[in-house]
């Protein structure tokens, strides 16, 4: 898929930077035609991308590991039992 | 002229391939609404579980009392990690196969269990929204 997202772009480039000259209405046409290859391009990219978000998934360790630290600071504040 | 619009014809046929409903596209689709789903409840989830403790100490005399409650915060709050840490494992692998190659039916199925599981816990529901294109069956996996 990240082939695909790169034909995509190299294409939409192709297109947007050699409209054909002396068509009427080439250039318009070149431009949509472009803007449709950078969206298919994103859209390929960001389907390819869960991998991103996945890593996020192992966040948690690290926020879990922080809450600890905060109930420890908080602990610290009480005396360790009180005399009966 | 007939280049043009042969350019455009396959300018075409490209966004079309790059749009239509490809199955390993479809898949990293799910994937990604899936892990995306669940990253917008982890924040929520860790803030959650950290108040209760916070509660807890602060309405404690002392720090033995307070260690007692956290540690039932603490147990109350297992499941939900553990069904993260499953739910992760589940992910990885199911990445590993899309990009790789591998059993992507199973490692998907195995995906929509887990987030499933961690969406049927009480304490975890409230805060995981739904995943866009999957749906748990009521009760959980």
């Amino acid at each position: 898929m990240s082939d695909l997202a790169d034909t995509l772009d190299t294409a939409a480039d192709a297109i947007g930077s050699s409209p054909l000259p002396g068509l009427p209405g080439a250039a318009i046409v070149s431009t949509i035609a472009a803007l449709a290859l950078r969206a298919g391009a994103a859209f390929a990219r960001a389907g390819k991308d869960p991998v991103a978000e996945i890593t996020r998934l192992h966040a948690s360790d690290p926020l879990l590991a922080q809450v600890r630290t905060d109930w420890d600071a908080e602990l610290a504040k009480l005396p360790e039992k009180l005399p009966t | 002229m007939r280049s043009f619009w042969g350019m455009l014809v396959v300018a075409l046929l490209l966004a079309q391939a790059a749009c239509g409903p490809h199955a390993d596209e479809i898949q990293a689709a799910v994937a990604n609404s899936v892990a995306r789903a669940a990253n917008v409840g982890l924040p929520a989830l860790v803030e959650a579980e950290r108040q209760q403790g916070m509660a807890a100490i602060q309405a404690s005399p002392d720090r033995e009392t307070a260690r007692a409650k956290l540690t039932q915060i603490e147990h109350d709050w297992a499941p939900v990690w553990t069904a993260w840490k499953a739910l992760s494992a589940t992910q990885g692998a199911w990445a590993t196969a899309l990009e790789h190659g591998g059993d992507k039916a199973a490692a998907a199925l195995a995906v929509r269990d887990a987030f499933c599981r961690l969406r049927a816990l009480p304490l975890a529901a409230s805060y995981v929204p739904e995943a866009a294109g999957l749906l748990c069956p009521p009760g959980g996996s």
